[in-house]
């Protein structure tokens, strides 16, 4: 297994993306890995990483990348839209497909990243594999709790006597968002984000991963199942119970999530 | 629904359950200090939070919320009972 910094074009703009080649027999299968954003997209990477890590090997290629703004990516972020994310995701799926030429492609997601690329599956249902880790399904109720967390944290700050550097939302220069200035086109954008009520034409298999202290469904998650499974998309739905590690700043480990989403993401590329 | 009569007691549970804290809900003192005592971060307030609109079926709305909400157990059982109250139980 070789890992190998890469760079694509996206409408201009460099990315930057990590190559975790596999030394299986080709044609093999590959995957994208979707990243959330923001802090995050910072929390999450090492579980991302070692997933890549042990997946790799089992004879998966796959593509780490950061989008325009964020990681060692090219872009302004507060000039990211999510309609220009969906565009870095498509150059980055069609990037490891002209390189790796694999046999079958797969995209795994986690936050706002599994809501990029359930969206992307729309537009190419030819994927093989869609693993959406704790997708975001309400964009407007999940831009109300990013909110309600900056809040919180401003909070904590203040009442520890620490000066808060991060003002209140501007709405004429855009929104501060754990001090990313998100614009207020994203917002629209994120205020629109349902992956319920979208139109569905991806097939699966679907995999959603569910995240989080209790061993109990979430209705989101069981609606979006459902909507999928409505559709005639074969679509399963696993609970992991663990720490929400995209929002730790520690030395997060997920190993149960890794071994399901290994073991679902085989069983249908490999 | 009702307001549960051992309201105090789900409310350490949640609590337990969703910072994962090694120990039993019945050993949290109604009136000990949740801040203090347990090492809550923002991301643990978040997760109460979270938790606590999921379980009750409420909204705490920006202008409501404030750590003296969390200060203990019994603080945030009161909390939980004025939205119940509010909405008409």
């Amino acid at each position: 297994m070789t890992e190998e910094q890469v760079l694509f074009a996206s409408e201009g703009l460099t990315l930057y993306g990590v190559l975790h080649r596999a030394e299986a027999d080709s044609p093999r299968p590959a995957l994208v890995f979707c990243p959330p954003f923001a802090e995050e997209r910072k929390c999450a990477h090492r579980i991302m990483v070692e997933c890549a890590r042990v997946l790799c090997p089992m004879g998966v290629d796959i593509l780490r990348f950061d989008l325009r703004g964020c990681g060692d990516s090219e872009g302004e972020f507060g000039q990211a839209t999510l309609t220009r994310w969906l565009s870095d995701l498509e150059t980055a799926a069609h990037w490891l497909t002209e390189h790796a030429q694999p046999s079958a492609l797969g995209l795994l997601g986690l936050r706002l990243g599994a809501s990029l690329a359930a969206q992307y599956t729309e537009q190419h249902p030819e994927v093989r594999w869609l693993g959406l880790w704790e997708p975001v399904t309400d964009g407007s109720q999940d831009w109300r709790l990013s909110l309600r967390r900056q809040q919180i944290r401003q909070a904590i700050t203040q009442d520890q006597g620490l000066e808060d550097s991060e003002a209140a939302p501007s709405h004429e220069r855009g929104y501060d968002l754990d001090g990313y200035e998100v614009s207020e086109a994203m917002r629209r954008e994120f205020a629109q984000l349902s992956l319920l009520h979208q139109p569905r034409v991806f097939r699966g298999p679907v995999w959603i991963a569910q995240i989080s202290a209790t061993a109990a469904p979430h209705r989101a998650h069981l609606a979006l199942q459902q909507a999928y499974q409505q559709s005639g998309a074969s679509c399963d739905l696993e609970v992991v119970v663990a720490e929400p590690f995209w929002s730790l700043l520690g030395l997060a480990r997920a190993p149960e999530l890794i071994a399901k989403t290994v073991g679902a993401a085989c069983r249908t590329l490999l | 629904m009702a307001i549960p009569e051992n309201l105090e007691l789900e409310i350490k549970q949640l609590l337990v359950e969703r910072l994962f804290l090694k120990m039993k809900p019945e050993d949290i003192g109604d009136e000990e200090p949740l801040m203090a005592t347990y090492g809550i971060d923002s991301v643990a307030l978040f997760e109460l939070v979270v938790g606590l609109e999921e379980v009750y079926g409420i909204t705490m709305e920006d202008d409501e919320f404030s750590l003296d909400l969390f200060q203990n157990i019994k603080s945030i059982a009161n909390f939980v009972r004025s939205k119940w109250t509010a909405r008409g139980g």
